[in-house]
């Protein structure tokens, strides 16, 4: 299985349980904030909804990306 | 008894007969493509929830005629599960018209398992009358399948070269 940011942030998000889609894969901070959404939520049509804030940046993830390679 | 052939492209001409196995009909239009658009990704999409999300497949399509139907047909590529368990993830077709809310025309289901070689193709279609010749959005949403809350799922996974798998929504208008 191939390692890569998404798995990081699973790693990352099971403590508190987040849950997020994550566009291709970002390569700096302002490319996570486009493309990687954490749910808190869904309508009526089971859409998710997104938070307005992200509980882990771009450099948190790769940080721990590096430790699992 | 001598055997006589017909060159079909140059010795017939007219209308067989409905008696004789054809139509009758000097012009056919019903069942006719009028349109087709197409859209496509390479983005991987990575998604840990129960809850629809976008995929990056969606169309706009304007149709000619309240009576045309839409053939809409997508190909969703490499679906992978990351979960050592496995997973089931689930994708839907929604259509809008004119900037209203969305409605779901047809909801799929996909198992996958957790190897690199267990990657899956789900590939949902569907016929759709839409009684409208207002602007049409048809486009393709996904989510972890419920019971399955563990890792993640994704579609358009990477492939062994280092690029992503495509995939492609596309929908016809069909005269009826």
């Amino acid at each position: 299985m191939i390692i890569d940011l998404a798995e990081a942030l699973i790693e990352l998000c099971k403590t508190d349980n987040h849950k997020f889609v994550m566009y291709g894969m970002p390569t700096n901070q302002t490319e996570w904030e486009v493309n990687v959404k954490f749910i808190n939520g869904k309508d009526e049509n089971n859409n998710a909804l997104f938070s307005d804030t992200q509980p882990f940046t771009y450099a948190q993830t790769k940080t721990k990306l590096d430790s699992m390679l | 008894m001598a055997l006589t052939t017909v060159k079909l492209t140059a010795g017939v001409t007219g209308t067989l007969p409905a008696g004789n196995g054809g139509t009758g009909a000097t012009s056919y239009s019903p069942g006719k493509v009028l349109q087709v658009i197409e859209d496509d990704s390479t983005t991987a999409t990575t998604f840990t929830d129960t809850t629809y999300v976008d995929v990056g497949l969606q169309v706009t399509i304007t149709p000619s005629a309240t009576s045309s139907k839409i053939l809409v047909m997508a190909n969703c590529n490499g679906w992978k599960c990351n979960s050592s368990g496995g997973g089931a993830g689930q994708m839907r077709i929604q259509w809008d018209q004119a900037g209203g809310s969305y409605t779901n025309l047809a909801e799929y289901e996909g198992h996958n398992g957790y190897a690199d070689n267990e990657i899956n193709n789900i590939s949902p279609m569907y016929l759709h009358s839409p009684n409208t010749t207002s602007a049409s959005i048809y486009k393709v949403q996904a989510a972890q399948l419920n019971g399955f809350s563990s890792g993640s799922m994704r579609m358009n996974n990477r492939q062994a070269d280092g690029g992503y798998m495509r995939s492609s929504i596309i929908v016809m208008e069909i005269a009826v």
